[in-house]
């Protein structure tokens, strides 16, 4: 080192000790100081869409924050209405889309309920591997994007190149990568083949080890822990009162599963573990995802291994689409499939509530039958609308940066919540 | 479709299987009457949840008491149902609860007028505040002392009812001048 | 740059007598294009789901990035195309157009999906059917949502809209000292104007050809508008 080089001193930090910066309070305490309003959204970096929130900051301390939705609010439950049932399926792709399989799914149960009957054991088997597969790739883009917004970018790009093998599966299953409108009223649009299963059983398998290296980047890095714990506490009390559903719900501590409370599908014949957090802040958000990933691998494997055989689609003419194959090729078929889309369809009238658990929570359907082939009201609870409601309250007292944090921990999808 | 003029659900003064001693206990002072799936069964492998139906003034006291003495500690859903044509009442008014130990739920129905308000819930949960206003942006129903009771989907100046079934799917775009 | 043939370039190595030619002839358009078209920094305005198809794009197997523009800008004031992916709402048309006004000229919009291009499979009371109705768009990519790959094809095919692009206004004149920047008030779609031309380097000659901009779209015409 030559002696015209100096080592620059490191600015002492702004500290009440300090006397040089003695008038500069890092925390306002009750003193309402020079409060400003800040916008954010609807447009922002963040990785989660058009979610805008009004804050009201003291200096780096949020003191209000107003919650605003409705930027992508498509009218979903009134196409549904005008629609009918069958053609109302590829729209719930569009609900939470990360996790298109598990919308198809959650709705099909629905409709099948309204019309009183049920898929038979293969379709469900297919259904539930999709429903866990969609909830990896939902948790696995959550968790890159919260862990981008927080600043370690490499996360994203490894989560990223798992969803492409995901998405690669979904692509040989339903025959799209992303919006897949895969289920049918009663059983799925195709047959999943062998090769298919052996394959995603593989990779539930090396699942294990991926979530291990996603674990080792974030789980006990400092930066990270430091940006998490202890960041948005969200008691039980506060968690139920609000209706939270899903890994929020779960890691302040209510292991409430539908899953597991009231199973469907092929729920009931596996075997999985509900993780449930301990302090309900953004860390423990983070490890209940984390160890869900695992356990739906776990349920992949096992409902693989349990596969029936048999037909995907039930034999209820009167409501279920007959197979393409057929639609194709016989001119019966072809109207049958024709009378059913254009309104041919009489369902039996009544109420019918049907919820199941998706990636984000607790989603499903209210339905009220005035008969036909169109419900009366199509109310589709969107878990991501209810959990959002809470950052009006978890989101005051922290820092600005922290707000990023704090939504990649919530892990909304504005499709899902506005509608 | 044929015009309906009343909902298909049927009411009786019998509460149905599958509805516990706790709620039938914490129910006892309101004038309740049980719904009936005309088609369906109502508990098993599917159809809903057992429901009923509570005067305006009772929504509230009917929540309440469910979670007071019958611990339903969580509001799963809310929403509203639109019969046009059914005179006077013509929203029924849905809330559907919960009891997180038993998995129990009950789906709580008031009816209402157009224009007329129905009592809210968000003294009860939070949760009832961004629900009710849904129901109000959707379907224009009151609900009398909600703290915020204004758009939240639509934008503010936005003129109709969107899931009122008179409510057409398109061409009603007054947001441009 | 296109502008420099390869016989041209040989000349002028010989003419340099060396083989180890350290000048390159061109244009000033040729380069300005050559440099605008290899870096094009996106704002990408992800409203749902094409949003995430977009992020495929951008990311791993993808990767953007072999085409300059992976530099997503989230602030409208550095940002040269505007890539609205997914469904336009009337609600969120308002802040779409403001993001739009914001960006600096030359702009370019790209609407992709089905959404964005047309409303999509969405008829419905709240969506904006196609969003076009707001602001100009060079190119629209079908599909719903569109593949990472046909997002890229769009992309490269906006590269060499841009190389070949010669309406954008690029004045090579002086500017007289003291005297504000000429404004070229052009009236698009909703009484919006472009701003100022560039003014480059300072040669004493002018190649611009200022006509009509690309943001004629829906055959709305400058004058028409309010
Ligand atoms: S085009 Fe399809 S995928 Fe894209 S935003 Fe619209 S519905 Fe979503």
């Amino acid at each position: 080192m030559s002696d015209h080089e100096t080592i620059v001193a490191k600015p002492p930090l702004p500290t009440g000790e300090n006397p040089e910066f003695a008038d500069i309070r890092l925390d306002a305490g009750d003193d309402p100081g020079e409060r400003m309003v800040l916008n954010m959204g609807p447009q922002h970096p963040s990785t989660h869409g058009v979610l805008r929130i009004l804050l009201e900051i003291d200096g780096e301390r949020v003191v209000t924050a107003v919650p605003d939705v409705g930027y992508l609010h498509r009218g979903k439950e009134k196409i549904g209405e005008s629609l009918g049932y069958h053609r109302y399926i590829p729209y719930t792709d569009r609900l939470d889309y990360l996790a298109p399989l598990a919308n198809n799914c959650s709705a099909t149960w629905a409709f099948e309920k309204v019309c009183g009957i049920q898929a038979p054991e293969r379709a469900e088997a297919i259904r539930t591997i999709g429903c866990e597969l969609a909830r990896i790739s939902a948790h696995l883009l959550g968790l890159g994007a919260y862990a981008m917004d927080v600043g370690a970018m490499t996360v994203f790009l490894y989560t990223f190149s798992e969803r492409e093998t995901l998405y690669n599966f979904f692509e040989y299953l339903t025959g799209a990568r992303f919006t897949t409108t895969y289920t049918r009223i009663g059983g799925v649009s195709r047959d999943a083949e062998e090769g298919w299963l052996k394959d995603v059983r593989a990779f539930a398998e090396t699942l294990h080890a991926k979530a291990d290296t996603w674990e080792n980047l974030l789980t006990n890095n400092r930066i990270w822990r430091i940006r998490n714990e202890g960041v948005a506490v969200i008691t039980r009390e506060m968690a139920l009162s609000y209706g939270l559903t899903g890994p929020v719900l779960r890691a302040s501590g209510v292991p409430y599963d539908v899953r597991k409370d009231r199973p469907y599908g092929f729920y009931d014949r596996v075997d999985f573990e509900v993780p449930v957090g301990r302090h309900g802040d953004c860390y423990d958000r983070y490890l209940v995802r984390m160890a869900e990933i695992r356990q739906s691998a776990r349920i992949v494997t096992q409902v693989i291994d349990q596969m029936p055989d048999g037909p995907i689609l039930a034999d209820e003419p009167k409501f279920v689409l007959p197979d393409k194959q057929g639609v194709m090729t016989g001119m019966e078929q072809l109207i049958h499939q024709f009378m059913l889309i254009t309104g041919e369809m009489d369902t039996p009238k009544g109420e019918v509530h049907s919820h199941t658990e998706l990636p984000k929570g607790e989603g499903g359907y209210i339905i009220r039958s005035e008969g036909g082939a169109a419900p009366w009201r199509l109310k589709y609870r969107a878990p991501s609308f209810v959990n959002l409601q809470i950052l009006k309250d978890i989101i005051p007292g922290n820092m600005i940066a922290d707000i990023v944090a704090i939504l990649g921990s919530i892990d909304f999808v504005m499709g899902e919540c506005d509608k | 479709m044929d015009r309906v003029t009343q909902s298909c659900m049927v009411y009786t003064d019998e509460a149905p299987e599958g509805v516990s001693d706790a709620v039938k206990t914490a129910l006892k002072p309101f004038e309740v009457k049980w719904s009936v799936h005309p088609e369906h069964p109502t508990f098993g492998g599917h159809g809903g949840w057992p429901g009923c139906l509570v005067s305006n003034e009772d929504w509230p006291k009917v929540f309440a008491a469910l979670k007071d003495e019958a611990n339903f500690e969580y509001l799963v859903d809310h929403t509203a149902v639109d019969y046009p044509d059914r005179k006077p009442e013509r929203f029924t008014v849905l809330g559907l609860a919960q009891n997180l130990e038993t998995q129990e739920r009950l789906m709580v129905r008031t009816r209402v007028a157009e224009g007329g308000a129905v009592p809210t819930l968000t003294h009860l949960w939070m949760s009832a505040d961004w629900a009710e206003r849904e129901t109000f942006d959707m379907f224009g129903i009151r609900f009398a002392g909600h703290p915020e009771l204004t758009r939240i989907y639509m934008p503010q100046d936005f003129d109709g009812w969107p899931l009122r079934r008179d409510f057409p799917m398109q061409g009603h775009n007054r947001f441009r001048d | 740059m296109s502008e420099v043939t390869q016989t041209e370039m040989s000349d002028l190595m010989e003419a340099s007598g060396s083989s180890e030619c350290s000048i390159l002839l061109s244009t000033v358009r040729a380069v300005s294009s050559w440099s605008r078209k290899n870096s094009m920094w996106p704002l990408p305005l992800g409203l749902s789901c094409c949003g995430i198809e977009f992020m495929a794009t951008a990311m791993s197997r993808y990767d953007m990035a072999r085409f300059g523009m992976e530099v997503a800008r989230f602030s409208p004031r550095q940002a040269d195309l505007l890539l609205v992916a997914g469904t336009l709402t009337y609600k969120m048309a308002q802040v779409m157009t403001r993001l739009y006004d914001q960006m600096a000229e030359p702009k370019w919009v790209i609407s992709m999906g089905a959404c964005a291009s047309s409303g999509g499979m969405y008829r419905s009371y709240s969506v904006v059917q196609g969003i076009d109705e707001f602001v100009p768009v060079d190119f629209y990519i079908s599909g719903c949502p569109p593949r990472p790959d046909s997002v890229l094809n769009v992309l490269m095919k906006l590269q060499d809209k841009i190389d070949r692009d010669n309406t954008y206004n690029l004045t090579l004149e002086t500017p007289e000292p003291g005297a504000a920047a000429p404004l070229e008030e052009q009236t698009v779609l909703g009484g919006r104007r472009h701003g100022p031309p560039i003014a480059l380097a300072t040669a004493g000659e002018r190649f611009v050809k200022p006509g009509p901009q690309r943001s004629m779209a829906r055959g709305v015409k400058p004058e028409e508008t309010r």
